[in-house]
């Protein structure tokens, strides 16, 4: 067997293994990555940015978490505590609006007695079984740009201009080494310049920020 | 809050369940300081970069047999 024979069955054999170990906490990741998200809900909400819309879809998303089974004892003391600091963060922000008063509701019935109740969906939970997930490249591709559009609507959120928006992409992008937001920054520069923005400074900041992500993405 | 490494933990293994390797090697190095001592974040780390090196190996050698093919086309 050749040397690249050899390494492209330890490089499937590692893949394999490491698919299997995420799909056995896929249920841990799905309410890890609901705390992130409610997390960058929360800092977004501590910069002054009116987040009551997402936190309203973060709600209409996880209708479905169980009273008991998905979350720890943990988990609900830090979404609370989460919850409870979006609350203040939107009575300042919004005032006494509709919006933000409904999203408020929600917020203080799920600080009372847990996640609010949604289409009643018991699930009994039975072995813990391996499902390989087959990602291809267009699946991947959509599910970024889904993930693009949530961090564009709390970069956008408060912002009169779409440059605001940028800036605050730009400096996410560096302050949280975060790639996405550097691909969003690229992207909404790449679509002011062809409506003829004069956006030479932030070309700069993208290639700045742009040296602290070193190494080449694979997929 | 999450803190920090908390939060890039998270990120990492989402981005290994999206395949993603190399970011999910950059949240883990993130992460470091609060899960150094942590087995299982361990085994996520090391299986990660253990894979990237792979790769990078496989895509240098890949690079080469290229090379070597322009060669014996330039030689005639």
């Amino acid at each position: 067997m050749s040397r690249v024979e050899t390494l492209k069955r330890l490089e499937t054999m590692i893949e394999d293994f490491l698919d299997q170990a995420t799909a056995l906490k896929d249920e841990r990741l799905t309410v890890l990555g609901g705390m992130n998200r409610l997390d960058d809900l929360a800092r977004a909400s501590t910069d002054g940015v009116d987040v009551s819309d997402q936190v309203a879809e973060w709600f209409a998303d996880r209708r479905v978490w169980p009273d008991g089974g998905l979350l720890r004892e943990s988990d609900r003391t830090r979404i609370s505590d989460m919850l409870d600091r979006i609350g203040q963060e939107i009575t300042k922000t919004t005032g006494d609006s509709p919006a933000g008063r409904k999203v408020n509701d929600i917020i203080t019935q799920w600080l009372k007695s847990g996640p609010v109740p949604g289409d009643a969906l018991t699930l009994r939970r039975g072995p813990e079984e391996v499902v390989r997930q087959e990602v291809d490249s267009i699946k991947k591709f959509r599910l970024m740009l889904a993930r693009l559009t949530e961090k564009f609507d709390d970069h956008a959120s408060g912002k009169d201009h779409l440059l605001s928006a940028l800036d605050r992409s730009l400096k996410q992008a560096v302050e949280n080494h975060d790639r996405e937001a550097l691909l969003l920054s690229a992207y909404i520069i790449y679509y002011l310049r062809l409506g003829k923005y004069m956006v030479e400074p932030y070309v700069k900041r993208l290639k700045e920020a742009e040296k602290l992500f070193s190494g080449k993405e694979k997929s | 809050m999450l803190n920090p490494a908390e939060k890039a933990y998270c990120e990492a293994l989402l981005a290994l369940r999206r395949k993603e390797y190399q970011r999910a090697a950059e949240q883990f190095d993130r992460a470091v300081p609060f899960f150094r001592k942590d087995q299982e974040f361990n085994l996520f780390r090391e299986t990660t970069r253990l894979l990237l090196t792979v790769k990078e190996e496989l895509a240098r050698l890949e690079k080469q047999n290229e090379l070597q093919i322009e060669e014996v086309f330039t030689d005639g």
